[in-house]
């Protein structure tokens, strides 16, 4: 939790979580640019790039890249390769539930790489909060605000 | 525009979204999956391998239902964090 005064980085796994309801959020930290940064990249590209490192991390696990996890994750899915229902019907809370945090994932993600490009690197902090409420919007659910 | 089912929106993603979006969903489940498999002892980790290397859906459904009741919680957990990962490596491919 974020309060006046308080120094600290944008971190995007804060907006992972929860929103908090009432927060104060004063730093407008400025990221740097990197001259390196691609002018073709594209949202796609940039997800992308960021899902690779996750899915070599996944790779190199020796639990995770077992054959019975890999039969596993295909029994998550309907055999038309669509997600989440398997996952609904296994656990008996409904498809429903997991499409809306897969989505709010894919939604956040896209609309953070998306942002970067057009501040050409250069996010705020506010910027950043901003994504994760227009994400919860989009979406019609809420955060779990805490009192 | 607020969107009361997650659905239409599913229907509404791009095929590139949702081929990252199933690329993502592979991502968390692997990391549900083994977060369960090592609160098992050896004998249920054994359990749950044949489980999941056989055909049987019924002791598949089953087993999450035995030994992960908190699956989504867990998943939720875990759709947080790769989004974290994935949102930190958009920010080192395009800021310093």
């Amino acid at each position: 939790m974020y309060r006046e005064g308080e120094s600290r980085e944008y971190n995007p796994r804060d907006d992972a979580g929860p929103i908090i309801e009432g927060e104060v959020i004063s730093e407008h930290l400025e990221l740097g640019n990197n001259p390196e940064a691609s002018a073709e990249q594209t949202p796609g590209s940039l997800v992308e790039a960021g899902i690779l490192p996750a899915e070599k991390k996944n790779a190199t696990d020796a639990v995770i890249s077992s054959k019975w996890s890999e039969k596993a994750r295909e029994f998550f899915k309907t055999p038309g390769g669509e997600v989440l229902k398997g996952a609904g019907v296994v656990t008996g809370v409904g498809a429903g539930l997991f499409a809306i945090w897969l989505l709010k994932d894919i939604y956040f993600i896209w609309k953070f790489a998306k942002v970067m490009i057009e501040k050409g690197g250069k996010m705020t902090y506010a910027d950043g909060k901003k994504i994760a409420e227009d994400t919860f919007s989009a979406l019609g659910v809420g955060g779990d605000k805490k009192k | 525009m607020a969107i009361k089912s997650a659905k239409p929106f599913l229907e509404n993603l791009t095929e590139e979204q949702k081929r990252l979006g199933s690329r993502i969903f592979d991502l968390i489940v692997g990391r549900v999956l083994k977060r369960v498999y090592l609160s098992l002892d050896e004998s249920g980790k054994k359990n749950m391998e044949t489980i999941f290397l056989s055909d049987d859906s019924k002791e598949k459904e089953k087993f999450v239902k035995k030994y992960a009741p908190d699956f989504k919680e867990i998943f939720k957990e875990e759709a947080g964090e790769i989004n974290g990962e994935i949102t930190e490596e958009i920010l080192k491919k395009t800021t310093t």
